[in-house]
């Protein structure tokens, strides 16, 4: 502690000053959105605690009656999904890396690439939960387990259609050139949070598909 | 205090006022709005705490059934946790924490009025409970009761509580943005007041426990209305589940309501002391290792449902009253040597540390198994919670009124008033909740309407009415005191307690966009240094070279 | 350690009495000694209470145990108490603000060395005070091999039924014990116009000898809380809850749900009643009829509970 002269203190304080009016770091509304994803985080967490405490408790999982829902028989639409989802992730990635050449019209092509396969995830969500339901006569009340499937994969479908809404926003300012290499801070917070909604689901898939 | 901003501006005429207060995004009004919204409710909550104490002040059920008594306790408990304490301390730190930083606003000042807004929708859903068969389930709502309760209120209830929950994580992100992002040139995390530093760290542990419970109480709305089976043993649900989540979110709960609190106290007593807070930095660590230790105690909630490990949460729970004693030895420190002035704030904060000690020591009890097993959902458990809930927040909240309350309005509360408020209120908590722990002791029980004329429990319990009423009483000075005072002029005194932090370095009531200039931010009382040039860390040397070492 | 629960509480009573101040004057010692016939049902104290305060008539030997954590843990409580109160009434009377007062006290920021000192203290005892509350703790959990009395008790919307089991007769597959036939039913004693003082059953146990109850609910959660036995512990649907207890005292024991069960939450009541061997084994025999099974005979030969492994190994094959 000897930075007592006026001369030195003064200098302390632009540094200071410097540090906090350059505004370094993440952008205010992406450190929201962070923050947003880290609590969705919990709030996953709490719903596979409730999957696991039941596959750790019951001496029998999935408890008798229900029916382990195989991910490898036809139509195969859990692998299917989540290839299609998987692939998501890479053409965001890819409309990321375009924004941030400054390529506006790569951008809008991948992220409709990114709605148009966040829309087939949709299509093939449904489609299995009619599958289940009328071929196979599961439903949430059929038991825990049934309860535990739909509530997860329910959940999960709810934000790939809050990421698919997104996504449309997305195209629509897009569309009308309102990103450039350096402003595109909306982009950005929906491209985290298309991440985690993919990374959600190849931790339900393994969940609930791969692990017996 | 909703007319604050009548009397404030000149506006032209009321109904612009209205609007004005209805589309604000400015989080002083914000703020001002929480913390009216949360006194009402404060007041209802009181209402129903009278009922149960009522009911309960002698043998007998004189007043209401078992059916509403049900009904009344869990209400009390929901609107006071929830609707008062929460958005009160929310309020306070809208209205106060981007003042503290040196902000102009908060960093989402729209999402931070949907925040407000969604309290109040989910305020709405929780009271309409009442109109639809009402929520007899208590605030713990523990399951498979919970699921089983034939009645609509129970869904708007869980439903209310939702929305209250993701009212509260919006407000969490706005803080911690602000927080992160919005601090003034030279203020540094470790130089920001106690209040935003456990602003802070609350807004953390929401972020963390309340998806928690959301997602909780999302399952038991499953289970209730779509036939789920998460908590019904018969379909392989474990009703065991509920505890865990809603005591992961219950126990961070407990900090949530209080580190504001605490956070108040460290402002006040600095102040009326004239001295700086003793061991900011040992005060900093302490509130970060409350809320890490507060993800670590759940299940001592659950020490007598034979399903959790004892020792790790007993040890835990023992842990934690070692940084609390770290704050307690600091706050008395502050005080020692100062120069003490009595006004209402460092009363009720005097008050505070009195009384929330023994909060503190008979928790301290409770985390000693083999006794808990004895008191566990007795009167214990309910004093308890009250010593820190009502000499805890409610103190803290009412010393934080009196000490923020010229920097709102303009003008100072009557101390006279102030006074003999605070000390109907102290003597009325602990005449209403002292004997509650030989009660407990004694083998009464919680959330029972009626008990045994033989029992040895009717003076204790008698006495413990008479103290809710004064509890009540209390309120009334302190509603007469905002009336007359609102009705004076302003005085516009920008510094009235000889503050250290940044919100007294504008004017009361501040500008919409704040203050004009900002003191150079040096150490955590920017507004102290500048006007006491020499003695803190102002631009000129310390004098004396041992308080460098703990304090640089 | 019935010493310290005994002579030990009433000294200590008087330590609380300043602590306490007007409020105990106010309630002053009450004397309760009316258990039974109260038109609420049972009172939860046996007829020689004598307290209110302080752990007391505490009955069995794990009670005793948790019950003796009290008086040192109040010492210390007290000790702090002291000590800060003491505190800030002295500094609110030597360190007010008076009119020559008008420059600042000495800015003192902190002090590292005291900070280390009140945050080992703490420390030292809060993990003494974990280490001798775990030690109780393992007694008060600690089960037998093989107890003398097993009784399953079911609580439900709001009543109790205590099942008597024959402690020889125990299935490990279905991890349940064979039925003895005695069952003393509990449901709420509701005064009425009818019958204004309802007849309440008690559930006869014997005194120094291990009781095992094993605990499940019918529908929501309750809690089998006695009072005199200074312990509760959950009744979770789907869940077998066990803990044993050994009564040292005879007498009449009110027992209460502790956890909110729903609407008649406060009326869910039951009795137990502590006597001596031969007059539990004469009721048990009453109560059985004329023919007791082998395993309640064996019982009675063996009233400590020291029944053979190998006569419980027969047993529980003729069960399976």
């Amino acid at each position: 502690m000897t930075v007592n002269t006026e001369a030195l203190d003064r200098q302390v304080h632009e540094e200071e000053l410097g540090h906090d009016a350059r505004r370094g770091g993440m952008d205010p509304a992406l450190l929201g959105m962070m923050l947003f994803i880290a609590s969705e985080v919990m709030f996953f967490a709490a719903l596979f605690a409730a999957y696991f405490n039941a596959k750790a408790t019951l001496p029998v999982f999935p408890p008798e009656g229900a029916e382990f829902i195989d991910a490898f028989k036809f139509p195969f639409l859990p692998i299917i999904m989540t290839v299609i989802l998987l692939t998501s992730s890479l053409t965001m990635q890819l409309a990321t890396m375009r924004i941030r050449r400054g390529d506006r019209t790569g951008l809008n092509r991948a992220v409709a690439l990114t709605l148009i396969l966040g829309l087939a995830f949709l299509v093939l969500w449904a489609w299995e939960y009619v599958l289940l339901l009328t071929e196979h006569d599961f439903g949430i009340d059929s038991g825990i387990y049934g309860t535990l499937f739909y509530t997860l994969t329910g959940f999960h479908g709810a934000h790939v259609i809050g990421g698919v809404i997104g996504l449309g926003v997305i195209l629509s300012r897009g569309l009308a050139g309102q990103f450039t290499k350096r402003h595109h801070v909306a982009f950005e917070a929906v491209h985290y949070y298309w991440h985690f909604v993919d990374v959600v689901w190849v931790l339900l898939f393994l969940t609930i598909y791969l692990l017996k | 205090m909703g007319t604050a901003g009548a009397h404030a501006g000149t506006y032209v005429s009321r109904r612009s006022t209205l609007l004005e207060w209805l589309t604000t995004t400015d989080h002083k009004k914000i703020g001002v709005m929480y913390v009216v919204t949360a006194f009402t409710f404060f007041m209802i909550g009181g209402v129903l705490a009278l009922g149960i104490r009522t009911e309960l002040a002698v043998p007998g059920l004189q007043m209401i059934d078992e059916a509403t008594y049900n009904q009344l306790f869990g209400m009390h408990a929901v609107m006071m946790i929830f609707l008062f304490v929460m958005p009160m301390t929310t309020g306070l730190a809208n209205y106060i924490v981007p003042l503290q930083l040196g902000a102009a606003d908060m960093s989402f000042p729209r999402i931070n009025a949907l925040s407000f807004w969604m309290l109040l929708v989910g305020a709405i859903l929780i009271v309409s409970a009442f109109a639809f068969g009402g929520a007899p389930t208590g605030w713990t709502l523990y399951v498979p009761l919970s699921v089983r309760v034939q009645a609509t209120g129970v869904d708007l209830l869980l439903l209310g509580l939702v929305v209250l929950g993701f009212s509260s994580i919006f407000g969490a992100i706005n803080f911690l943005v602000t927080i992160f992002k919005m601090r003034a040139p030279g203020m540094g995390l470790l130089r920001m007041p106690m209040f935003t530093w456990t602003t802070l760290v609350t807004a953390v542990l929401l972020l963390f426990s309340l998806p928690v419970i959301a997602a909780g109480l999302i399952m038991i709305f499953i289970d209730r209305n779509y036939g789920g089976g998460f908590f019904d043993p018969a379909a392989g649900g474990s009703p065991i589940l509920w505890q865990h989540i809603f005591w992961f979110f219950g126990h961070p709960e407990v900090y949530i309501l209080i580190l504001p609190a605490f956070g108040v106290i460290s402002e006040i007593l600095p102040v009326f002391s004239r001295k700086p807070l003793f061991g900011y930095k040992a005060f900093v660590i302490a509130t970060a290792a409350i809320g890490a230790l507060g993800f670590t105690v759940w299940a001592h909630h659950m020490f007598t449902t034979g399903a959790v490990f004892l020792p790790f949460f007993s040890f835990f729970t023992f842990l934690i009253a070692v940084p609390t004693g770290v704050k307690f030895f600091n706050w008395l420190a502050t005080m020692w040597g100062g120069h003490l002035r009595f006004d209402t704030p460092m009363l009720y904060s005097v008050g505070f540390i009195a009384l929330f000690l023994i909060g503190g020591l008979d928790g301290a009890f409770l985390a000693v198994v083999p006794f808990d097993f004895m008191v566990q959902d007795t009167y214990w458990v309910v004093s308890h919670i009250h010593y820190v809930l009502v000499a805890g927040a409610v103190f803290a909240i009412f010393a934080a009124l009196f000490y923020w309350f010229p920097k709102m309005a303009g003008r100072r509360l009557s101390e006279r008033l102030g006074k003999v408020q605070f000390w109907i209120l102290f003597v009325g908590t602990n005449l209403a909740f002292f004997p509650q722990h030989m009660l407990g002791l004694d083998g009464m029980i919680r959330r029972i309407p009626d008990y045994s004329g033989n029992a040895g429990w009717t003076e204790l319990n008698f006495i413990s009415t008479i103290g809710a009423f004064l509890i009540a009483a209390s309120v009334l000075p302190f509603l007469w005191n905002v009336f007359v005072t609102l009705r004076k002029p302003m005085e516009h005194e920008s510094d009235p307690w000889d503050g250290n932090s940044l919100e007294w370095a504008t004017t009361s009531p501040p500008a919409p966009w704040n203050c004009e200039s900002l003191p150079v931010i040096r150490s955590e009382r920017p507004w102290f240094d500048q006007k006491y040039p020499g003695v803190g860390h102002g631009p000129t040397p310390p004098t004396r070279p041992e308080t460098e070492g703990a304090s640089s | 350690m019935q010493a310290s629960g005994g002579r030990g509480g009433r000294l200590a009573r008087l330590a609380l009495l300043p602590a306490a101040g007007l409020l105990l004057a106010a309630c002053g010692v009450q004397p309760n000694n009316n258990p039974t016939s109260d038109s609420l049902g049972p009172s939860l104290f046996g007829e020689t209470a004598n307290g209110i305060g302080f752990p007391h008539d505490v009955v069995t030997t794990e009670g005793i145990a948790s019950a003796g954590l009290y008086l040192p843990i109040f010492l210390i409580a007290v000790a702090i108490f002291i000590l800060i109160e003491g505190l800030l009434l002295f500094m609110a009377w030597r360190f007010r603000r008076r009119d020559k007062d008008t420059g600042l006290p000495s800015q003192v920021h902190g002090h590292n060395k005291l900070e280390i000192i009140w945050t080992a203290i703490p420390a030292l005892v809060v993990t003494v005070l974990f280490i001798g509350s775990t030690m109780v703790l393992i007694d008060v959990e600690a089960t037998s091999e093989d107890p003398a009395v097993v009784v399953d008790v079911e609580g439900f919307q709001f009543g109790w039924t205590f099942k008597y089991m024959d402690p020889a007769a125990y299935d490990p597959v279905t991890d349940k014990y064979a039925e003895t036939g005695i069952v003393i039913p509990f449901s709420p004693a509701l005064p009425s116009a009818e019958d204004p003082a309802p007849v309440v059953q008690e559930a006869i146990l014997p005194v120094d000898v291990p009781i095992r109850f094993r605990l499940n609910s019918l529908d929501v959660i309750h809690s089998f809380y006695v009072p005199a036995f200074f312990f509760k512990r959950d009744v979770i649907p789907g869940r077998t809850n066990e803990f044993e207890i050994t009564i040292e005292q005879p007498g009449v024991y009110g027992g209460q749900c502790a956890e909110f069960c729903g609407l008649s939450h406060g009326r869910m009541f039951f009795t137990i009643r502590a006597v001596e061997q031969a007059e539990y084994e004469a009721w048990v025999a009453e109560k059985s009829g004329a023919a007791p099974t082998t395993a309640e005979a064996e019982t009675g030969e063996a009233p400590e509970g020291d029944t053979e492994p190998g006569a419980e190994d027969e047993t529980s094959e003729e069960a399976a």
